[in-house]
């Protein structure tokens, strides 16, 4: 099927309603509904190439450009890819509010901007190992062809 | 109900949902409808305004609380001691009879930085039988 095709598809099953008593969301979306399909669920990744070593140590940026780069891979291994995301969970070390536009930054290189996915942040005390600054897990959902 | 497990407070262990649409929330703050905190400092204020958001994103997808199936709190410095309060008001908004699965997790931080509480949601809306 043509890639403009499978994208029509897609957005036909699944919509990213608005309301005017939420605040505006920046770079994500407040709610994502989708019809049934192929569900995918990725762990939780972070900012480790493929031998397992710990890339942009120190470096947020470095790191949630890793952990990006990480997902796309994941999501490619289930034929899926960043449209098809419906959320995403950040974990993020010793967060302080400044580093939000350096998240936003990469994060919107990646996102579907007319529909990105629901999302939720939370500042954690520690991840596995403690030179990982950052991890972003996703569920994905391909809907049913029909 | 399992007879494995321990019981839990206002929340179900286990939910099992047939195919449907399936609506995923964002985390919901105390913030209103112009993104300005409300209650700041206030855990039972502002647990009460992240679960009106709640509703709120709920019903732009046509949901409701009867088809929240998860529900995940993540609490700022939490202390047991606070655990009442969460209670208190998340019984009044999920459903007695069938309350979803439910995490808590206390965190470091949150955005913005008055934040207390944040509250996501995935919900089931059961396909319409023919």
């Amino acid at each position: 099927m043509p890639a403009t095709l499978a994208l029509l598809l897609t957005l036909a099953q699944t919509e990213y309603p608005q309301s005017k008593d939420l605040p505006p969301a920046n770079g994500y979306s407040h709610v994502v509904a989708t019809k049934p399909g192929k569900m995918i669920f990725i762990a939780g990744q972070v900012a480790m190439n493929k031998e397992g070593k710990v890339v942009g140590v120190g470096d947020l940026k470095t790191q949630t450009e890793q952990a990006m780069l990480n997902l796309k891979t994941a999501l490619a291994a289930a034929g899926a890819d960043f449209s098809h995301v419906v959320k995403l969970n950040w974990y993020v070390k010793n967060f302080k509010t400044d580093q939000l536009p350096i998240i936003r930054e990469v994060r919107a290189r990646y996102l579907n901007k007319t529909n990105p996915p629901a999302s939720t942040l939370a500042g954690v005390a520690e991840l596995f190992l403690s030179d990982v600054l950052i991890e972003v897990e996703a569920i994905a959902v391909i809907p049913e062809k029909n | 109900m399992s007879q494995a497990l321990p019981p839990a407070n206002g929340y179900s262990q286990v939910v099992t949902a047939q195919p449907g649409t399936m609506v995923f929330v964002s985390g919901q703050i105390a913030v209103d409808q112009h993104g300005q905190i409300v209650g700041a400092g206030d855990l039972r204020v502002q647990t009460e305004q992240a679960m009106l958001n709640l509703q709120n994103a709920l019903a732009a997808a046509g949901a409701t609380f009867d088809d929240v199936v998860k529900i995940n709190w993540y609490v700022k410095n939490f202390h047991g001691d606070q655990l009442p309060i969460i209670r208190e008001i998340r019984a009044r908004y999920l459903n007695q009879q069938h309350p979803p699965a439910n995490t808590l997790a206390g965190v470091a931080e949150l955005y913005p930085p008055e934040a207390l509480i944040e509250v996501e949601a995935i919900a089931v809306i059961p396909n319409k039988s023919e």
